[in-house]
């Protein structure tokens, strides 16, 4: 293989790297941007219809410093991989003094702090109760700052039921990843 | 050696005589240079590490955006990546479009670009450039081609080496 060949290979491999990589880059700037881990996520269940439905794709901001009761808003459960999407019903501005770790208690660097916080309690439109059976065990808000992954401010109706597809239908998984490997061989370019 | 390729694709016909570029112009002479190649490499894979590098942020912070480390360190990657990757489409786009060979032969620059008009056009565009003095060409396929799919690598060579004999004389 000479030095040419070399480089054609090279160029093949950064064309699909170079695909990849920049939908992850565009991925976390839009992260960075609306100050979220996951700005954009398909509503996955019927719990918020009829405003949503299974598929919507949902578009995220989380840089207000409060969210108010009647927002729509992702949150993460602890120790559960898959992001809620529910209407806030009750909110509390609590002020709590911030424990120090035990490093910091040790060295003696820093002493409790009081900060306010908002905690929140939330409800699918759809459900006929609040979130309380679906939140960790003992834990009766939301902590706004901790939990909340972003309120909703767009949507785009059922785009997203493709993601749908691909994870509850193997047969559907295994049609789209045919069709990628079609169309790789079959493009001349 | 040429391989048989479908008449009926612009693109396959335009990959094979590409393919044979370089020998053409070598035998001018012309020793090939690949320093666009190298660049745009270098930008894009630069491009493709900061994403790797993004990725272990994510794993390491959990992509947890409460951390004000992992944001700042993520900000700043982000940036990086960003703007290799717009270098990259810059070089891409305005610099070395269609840009097929590359050559040195003493102070003498030769800058070869090709490019098919559209998939149902047979026709192989060809911009020679030698020392900033430009020539378009257009050589149709069915001219370097035989009827069973072969690239009759002497008529291209003679094709093209005319225009650079040509531009050579003018220079």
């Amino acid at each position: 293989m000479n030095v040419r060949q070399i480089r054609s290979q090279l160029s093949q491999g950064l064309t699909m790297a170079m695909v990849l990589s920049s939908a992850y880059i565009f991925w976390k700037l839009l992260s960075i941007v609306t100050n979220s881990g996951s700005p954009l996520v398909v509503v996955l269940s019927g719990s918020m219809e009829p405003a949503f439905q299974r598929g919507d794709i949902l578009f995220l901001w989380n840089r207000d410093q409060y969210v108010d009761t009647g927002d729509i808003v992702v949150y993460n459960i602890q120790d559960r991989s898959i992001p809620i999407v529910h209407r806030v019903v009750r909110e509390h501005i609590v002020y709590e003094v911030e424990r120090p770790t035990k490093e910091e208690r040790k060295k003696g660097t820093k002493k409790g702090k009081t900060v306010k916080k908002q905690l929140l309690l939330t409800k699918g439109d759809n459900n006929e109760v609040n979130d309380l059976s679906l939140y960790a065990y003992g834990q009766k808000y939301l902590d706004r700052d901790r939990d909340i992954v972003g309120s909703v401010k767009g949507y785009l109706p059922k785009i997203g039921y493709v993601t749908i597809l691909v994870t509850e239908n193997q047969y559907f998984k295994y049609a789209m990843l045919g069709w990628l490997v079609l169309s790789v061989l079959l493009t001349n370019e | 050696m040429s391989k048989q390729v479908n008449l009926n694709s612009v693109v396959q016909l335009r990959n094979e005589c590409d393919e044979h570029l370089s020998p053409v112009f070598t035998k001018l002479g012309y020793k090939e240079t690949f320093t666009l190649t190298d660049l745009k490499l270098t930008v894009g894979y630069l491009s493709v590490l900061a994403a790797g590098l993004l990725f272990q942020l994510d794993k390491k912070y959990k992509n947890d955006f409460n951390n004000k480390e992992y944001v700042f360190y993520t900000t700043i990657v982000v940036a990086i990546g960003a703007g290799f990757h717009l270098a990259f489409l810059f070089v891409n786009t305005f610099v070395s479009k269609n840009v097929k060979f590359q050559g040195i032969k003493g102070k003498k620059k030769l800058n070869v670009s090709t490019v098919t008009k559209s998939k149902t056009d047979p026709s192989y565009l060809v911009t020679v450039e030698l020392n900033g003095k430009k020539v378009d060409e257009v050589v149709p396929f069915n001219t370097v081609f035989n009827s069973n799919g072969y690239l009759e690598y002497a008529e291209l060579e003679t094709k093209l080496q005319s225009i650079v004999k040509k531009l050579e004389k003018k220079a």
